[in-house]
């Protein structure tokens, strides 16, 4: 590791990050980068292109680092360039706090690194797997479970405890699937990780491995995300050059090979068993359960499957203490939309959450929680604490007091009848006739109920099982907006 | 069913077919060999989706059957000369539905994942635009 880390990091200069990513090309943010580039001539090599630090609202945007001073300049303008430049000779006025999205936790190198092996190994990277490989694989699971670190792909699942049900399988090979589908609208995490900081992911696939022994990896990423996928191959090609992947520079081999596919469109594509078929190359359709996927998974192995934000809060399982946080997609009405790594720890409000987004909780009606397959939390229930299992994937939409609530369920609604695979009939059948019967709500009332009492017990996947939970939760909180007449 | 016009004597066909040949003969490399496919001819006519059943052994009407299960994979020729705009609840809340119509050739598809800057637009190559205006896309259409 010290080995490592002499050979890649270089010593700290003062530079300026460009943060582009998705949304930082998605408003040219390239463009003042140049401008930046041309106006310091000689001293351009101190500016370096970084992925978005999460703050999307602040793009186009670039960050001043001097040593441990970082200074923020968000909706760059021709005007807002030369700031940059200034303060990066020298004239920054105030040393203003960087009011960065995680300063700590998983995003803490997410769009303050160039994408090197060497800048992110100087902020710690694969620092926890150096201690993972110091233990055996029994204490890194008492102490995955001790910390209850539970799934972030929605499920909430206890990751020592699925880690545990592969690892009882003894004598058989063994596959991690990372699920990086991410096909839910509105949550856009899971590639601001791949793109900020993916050999976050594979530190954690790597501790992984050391726990449970897989045969290889797949990591299944989003077809749209292809910057993702990118920086992704990348970070894996640099990886395994410098032995991280083959376990080489810890003097070990850890023979594992990983896959990295592409999906192809299609919401139920996230869900888990739907990506085994995919991955075999069958019909994108989901399978029953049991057999779980711990038993009889991908090839009929035992089979892990993490989402990526799992597998990268692994990596924080000897911080002290281990930051209880939600990465959260933000979008809707907020002067600052972006994501954000919420404390989930008993002490964060909604209305807590969305003041630090800049609007006053006050002008929101409502929020929605989890996109198409999730429930809308009314404005009275602002004071409630921020809860894990409420969170789901972390998509929260914010919608202020002008928004139509039967609008955007309408839209919900024909979103599940749309991506439903149709393999199972109360799914296929029920998302449909959903959209139907809520044209007119007050004659449908009792039959919305009862269908989506059916689709929830009998789908065979959560797309049909939870295609009822906005619609629910929308009729029994803003029963007065449904068109009644 | 409109009639296929394909150029099979295409280079990007070659060159797919070339890519699809040094892929292992299993069922798990279906999805890789429609992408490649996908990727370099921007579409799956019925030559591709016959060389990829051939070379992995399935029959090509299980070939479809899968194809059909992803919403990406094109089974007719795009047109190249297309704009969408995102329709996501989000971009939907944002005045998606303002750019829509306000200029012609405009198609709608859903959630981008770029929530955070709607309303989103996609170009020709794929190039999302956040934050967007009715007068930016009336200009960027007609260029």
């Amino acid at each position: 590791m010290a080995a490592l880390r002499t050979k890649y990091v270089a010593p700290p200069v003062p530079r300026i990050l460009i943060h582009r990513g998705t949304a930082g090309n998605a408003v040219a943010v390239s463009k003042y980068g140049d401008r930046i580039r041309n106006i310091l001539g000689e001293k351009s090599y101190s500016v370096v292109d970084a992925s978005s630090d999460g703050a999307n609202w602040a793009a186009p945007s670039a960050t001043v680092v001097q040593g441990t001073f970082m200074r923020r300049f968000a909706r760059l303008d021709l005007n807002g360039v030369d700031d940059v430049v200034e303060c990066f000779l020298g004239n920054c006025g105030g040393a203003e706090k960087y009011a960065g999205t995680g300063e700590k936790g998983i995003t803490s190198r997410m769009g303050r690194n160039d994408g090197s092996l060497g800048d992110v190994l100087a902020q710690g990277a694969y620092a926890a797997l150096d201690r993972v490989l110091q233990s055996s694989p029994e204490e890194i699971i008492s102490r995955l479970a001790e910390i209850g670190l539970t799934g972030r792909g929605g499920a909430h699942f206890p990751v020592a405890q699925k880690w545990q049900f592969a690892r009882n399988h003894l004598d058989q090979q063994k596959f991690l699937i990372v699920n990086a589908e991410e096909g839910e609208p509105g949550v856009f995490k899971d590639r601001h990780m791949l793109e900020g900081d993916p050999h976050r992911l594979i530190e954690g696939i790597l501790i992984a491995h050391h726990a449970v022994q897989f045969e290889s990896v797949y990591i299944y990423v989003n077809g749209q995300a292809k910057l993702a996928r990118f920086s992704l191959e990348k970070a894996l090609s640099d990886a395994d050059q410098a032995g991280i992947i083959g376990g080489e520079c810890w003097g070990q081999d850890f023979q594992l090979t990983i896959h990295v596919r592409s999906g192809a469109g299609g919401y139920v594509c996230g869900e888990e068993s739907v990506i085994l078929n995919s991955i075999e190359g069958k019909r994108p359709v989901p399978r029953y359960k049991p057999p779980f996927a711990t038993d009889f998974g991908l090839f009929g192995k035992p089979t892990v499957i993490n989402n990526v934000e799992t597998l990268c809060a692994v990596t924080t399982l000897f911080d002290n203490p281990p930051p209880q946080t939600k990465l959260i997609s933000l979008s809707g009405d907020v002067p600052r939309a972006g994501l954000y790594e919420v404390p989930v720890d008993g002490a964060m409000t909604w209305a807590g959450m969305i003041a630090n987004t800049g609007r006053n909780p006050q002008e929101i009606k409502a929020i929605l929680v989890g996109g198409p397959s999730g429930e809308f939390i009314h404005f009275q229930q602002f004071d409630d604490v921020l809860e894990m299992s409420k969170l789901g994937a972390g998509g929260i939409i914010v919608l202020n007091s002008f928004t139509d609530i039967q609008r955007i369920t309408n839209s919900l609604a024909a979103y599940n009848k749309r991506e439903s695979c149709g393999e199972c009939t109360p799914c296929r059948e029920g998302s449909g006739r959903l959209v139907n019967l809520l044209e007119n709500v007050q004659e449908n009332e009792k039959k919305i109920y009862e269908l989506v009492e059916v689709m929830t017990e009998s789908s065979l996947c959560q797309l049909g099982g939870m295609a009822g939970r906005p619609i629910l939760s929308a009729l029994e909180q803003f029963a007065n907006e449904f068109d009644k007449s | 069913m409109k009639e296929e016009i394909f150029d099979s004597t295409s280079e990007a066909f070659h060159e797919a077919k070339n890519a699809v040949g040094k892929l292992p003969k299993t069922r798990d490399q279906l999805l890789p060999a429609l992408e490649i496919f996908q990727q370099k001819i921007r579409w799956l006519p019925e030559s591709a989706i016959e060389y990829v059943a051939n070379h992995i052994m399935l029959p090509i009407s299980e070939v479809y059957a899968i194809t059909t299960g992803y919403s990406e994979l094109n089974l007719f020729e795009p047109d190249i000369s297309q704009w969408h705009v995102c329709m996501g609840v989000v971009c939907d809340l944002a005045g998606a539905s303002e750019l829509m119509t306000c200029t012609d050739n405009i198609k709608q598809v859903d959630c981008q994942f770029l929530c955070a800057l709607a309303p989103v637009v996609v170009d020709q190559h794929e190039q999302l635009y956040g934050r967007v205006t009715v007068d930016n896309l009336q200009k960027w259409v007609k260029k």
